[in-house]
């Protein structure tokens, strides 16, 4: 009996959760330029639209270099300062640490009203470099958590032999530590591009009509006019997602099954 | 001969808490060094000065008589083998062996037929292209000991290598890691607290207490005679209690060990009439029995006996005094409550100075 009640509840919250989602990706395929069921034809014009039309294309186009831009910049900068994080001298860790997700947690408006106003100083407002360091702040809290979390799986014991057997601390770096913090850093990479992938809120306010991204695209064509390619576009962006969280799963998986091996 | 490993004056603090104080210590080449002492004695502290991975507060560290107290680890040329093996878990066995080579840049040919050497001589050959999760804890302590081994370093370090291994393993690696060091002579400093493996592997065991050594000597010398009451009751099983001086007549003292039990002890020189002093003597130097041989026979009366396979425990007591003796199986029939003459040599007993 509570089985089923628990069974229930799961599947009403599941569906509460995608229902929504589920229920306007078919539209996408219509061939009609209304978004309304029933869908009398299927056709991909909607695809076609997004591949073709120029606002659409270059929306695309903005979101990968941004995207990847970002991913580059807050992996990077999420990687060293969770290494950063581990030494045991450093102090105040705990408290760099608190600073470092803050961006996680603020509003996204305060952010962006903080960063165009930082921008336009630094000459950055409605660059490109501008929308890829926005987005890299916004990042850099998963890149952290997930390289600290892969860190925090080493043994200290493992560096220590290898510096014993005669490797350098660069050394220790390159043959012992990076690759076991490889997957972590890889499942950061991820987060990063999708969590850039579907920013819109500091992407209004610090890109210019030139740096506009899909998402971006996407939330204003709402606004004029809705057309089934949003919905295209949404199904493209979504099984993107899905296919950057399977691979971090993925890669987080394996780790997790590495870590429980090594131990003694 | 100048040591091969010399600590002179070294010190070692953790912010106000002193760890080391003031060790002298050295080591010859071959030897096979072990350090014993109850947890958080500094045993591992030391072989990670020596290692490299904690610097001396004071004092310096010499090998062949080069400092080297201040050399990062991987400059030092040491095999370090841990307690939880820390094996590369990204690398196969062959690749965990091969690095300290690599490391050295050697060719590629030559650590091949080194790697392969080395395994074939612990009998890993079978498993090279394993990971090291894919090894029991025997064969992973194995790999470790080869890759701490293969590079030739001037001195191997283990930090209790076989804490983590069943008994019948730790026994068999005992043996094997005996061998090792016997046929290549290495140079080996070995961390325990289980002082049998201390007794069965070293050259010379290093008794450590609060930081300090209490007693540093063959495995034979610690145990027939220990310097200090910690080694006596540290190392083995001793019935050690407080007594008086009564007599010390040319090497030879008599003990009161109570107000009617009387020992004749071989004494130290620096024992002095009057004194008090701790006597031990071990359970298995005392003999039961009716015939009162040799310079030492008490009577005393059989108040308990303990049966544990291969050997008997009997307790044995006089008024408020107590002994414990260790005899074998089928010496003969305890019954408690039976009076029993009970001697043992002169030479057996220790006497320590307060
Ligand atoms: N990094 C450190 N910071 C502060 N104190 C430390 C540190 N390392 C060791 N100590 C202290 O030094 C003392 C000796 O530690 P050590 O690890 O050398 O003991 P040990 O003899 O190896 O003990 P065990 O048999 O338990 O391994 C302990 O009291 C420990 O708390
Ligand atoms: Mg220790």
């Amino acid at each position: 009996m509570f089985r089923a009640i628990q069974t229930l509840f799961g599947v009403t919250i599941v569906g509460f959760l995608l229902l929504p989602i589920v229920a306007i990706l078919p539209l996408a395929f219509t061939s009609s330029v209304f978004l309304t069921y029933p869908i009398e034809d299927y056709s991909l014009r909607w695809f076609t639209e997004l591949a073709t039309a120029d606002a659409w294309r270059l929306s695309i186009m903005n979101s990968l270099i941004i995207g990847l831009g970002a991913t580059l910049l807050s992996t990077v900068l999420g990687t060293l300062a969770a290494l950063g994080m581990r030494s045991e001298v450093l102090p105040l860790a705990s408290l760099l640490r608190t600073v470092f997700l803050l961006p996680m947690v603020v509003p996204a408006v305060v952010l962006g009203v903080g960063m165009q106003m930082l921008f336009v100083n630094f000459g950055l407002a409605s660059t490109y470099p501008g929308v890829i360091v926005a987005h890299a702040v916004l990042c850099v809290p998963f890149v952290i958590v997930s390289v600290s979390a892969s860190l925090q799986g080493i043994d200290r014991a493992v560096e220590k032999a290898a510096s014993s057997l005669g490797a350098s601390p660069v050394t220790v770096f390159h043959r012992v530590t990076f690759p076991l913090a490889l997957p972590g850093i890889i499942s950061g990479a991820v987060f990063a591009f999708a969590t850039s992938l579907d920013e819109v809120v500091i992407t209004l306010f610090v890109a210019g009509p030139n740096q506009r991204t899909l998402a971006r695209q996407m939330f204003s064509s709402i606004r004029e006019n809705i057309s089934p390619t949003v919905v295209a576009a949404a199904l493209l962006l979504i099984i993107g997602t899905l296919c950057l969280a399977g691979l971090a799963a993925a890669l987080r998986w394996r780790q997790e099954r590495n870590a429980l091996r090594a131990a003694p | 001969m100048q040591p091969f490993i010399q600590f002179e004056a070294v010190s070692k603090s953790f912010g106000a808490h002193t760890v080391i104080d003031s060790l002298d210590l050295t080591i010859q080449q071959g030897e096979f060094l072990s350090l014993l002492g109850p947890s958080g004695s500094g045993k591992t502290t030391i072989l990670m000065m020596l290692a490299g991975f904690e610097r001396p507060t004071r004092g310096t560290i010499t090998l062949e008589g080069t400092r080297i107290d201040q050399l990062p680890p991987h400059r030092r040329e040491m095999g370090v083998v841990f307690q939880n093996y820390a094996l590369f878990p990204h690398m196969t066995v062959a690749e965990n062996v091969a690095f300290p080579l690599e490391m050295k840049k050697l060719p590629r040919a030559e650590i091949a037929t080194k790697v392969e050497r080395a395994l074939d001589m612990v009998r890993l050959g079978q498993l090279k292209n394993r990971r090291p999760s894919q090894l029991s804890g025997g064969q992973q302590q194995r790999v470790a000991l080869t890759r701490a081994l293969v590079f030739e370093p001037r001195v191997i370090l283990m930090d209790e290598p076989l804490g983590a291994l069943d008994k019948q393993l730790r026994e068999h690696m005992q043996l094997e890691i005996r061998e090792l060091h016997k046929r290549l002579g290495l140079t080996i400093v070995f961390v325990t607290h289980d002082q049998s493996e201390a007794l069965t592997m070293s050259d010379r065991i290093a008794v450590f207490n609060g930081g300090r050594i209490e007693q540093i000597d063959s495995p034979f010398v610690i145990y027939d005679t220990p310097r200090t009451r910690f080694v006596a009751q540290f190392i083995g099983e001793t019935n050690l209690i407080e007594a008086d001086v009564v007599n010390v007549q040319g090497g030879r003292a008599t003990i009161a060990l109570s107000d009617d039990l009387v020992a004749q002890v071989d004494a130290a020189p620096e024992l002095a009439k009057g004194q008090k002093a701790w006597f031990s003597l071990r359970p298995e130097r005392m003999r039961l029995g009716a015939d009162p041989a040799g310079d030492n026979a008490l009577t005393m009366t059989i108040a308990d006996c303990i049966y544990h396979g291969d050997h008997m425990r009997v307790q044995l007591a006089q008024g408020q005094f107590t002994f414990t003796a260790r005899c074998e199986r089928l010496a003969g029939d305890w019954k408690v409550g039976a009076p029993v003459v009970v001697s043992f040599d002169p030479r057996d007993c220790t006497v320590l100075a307060p």
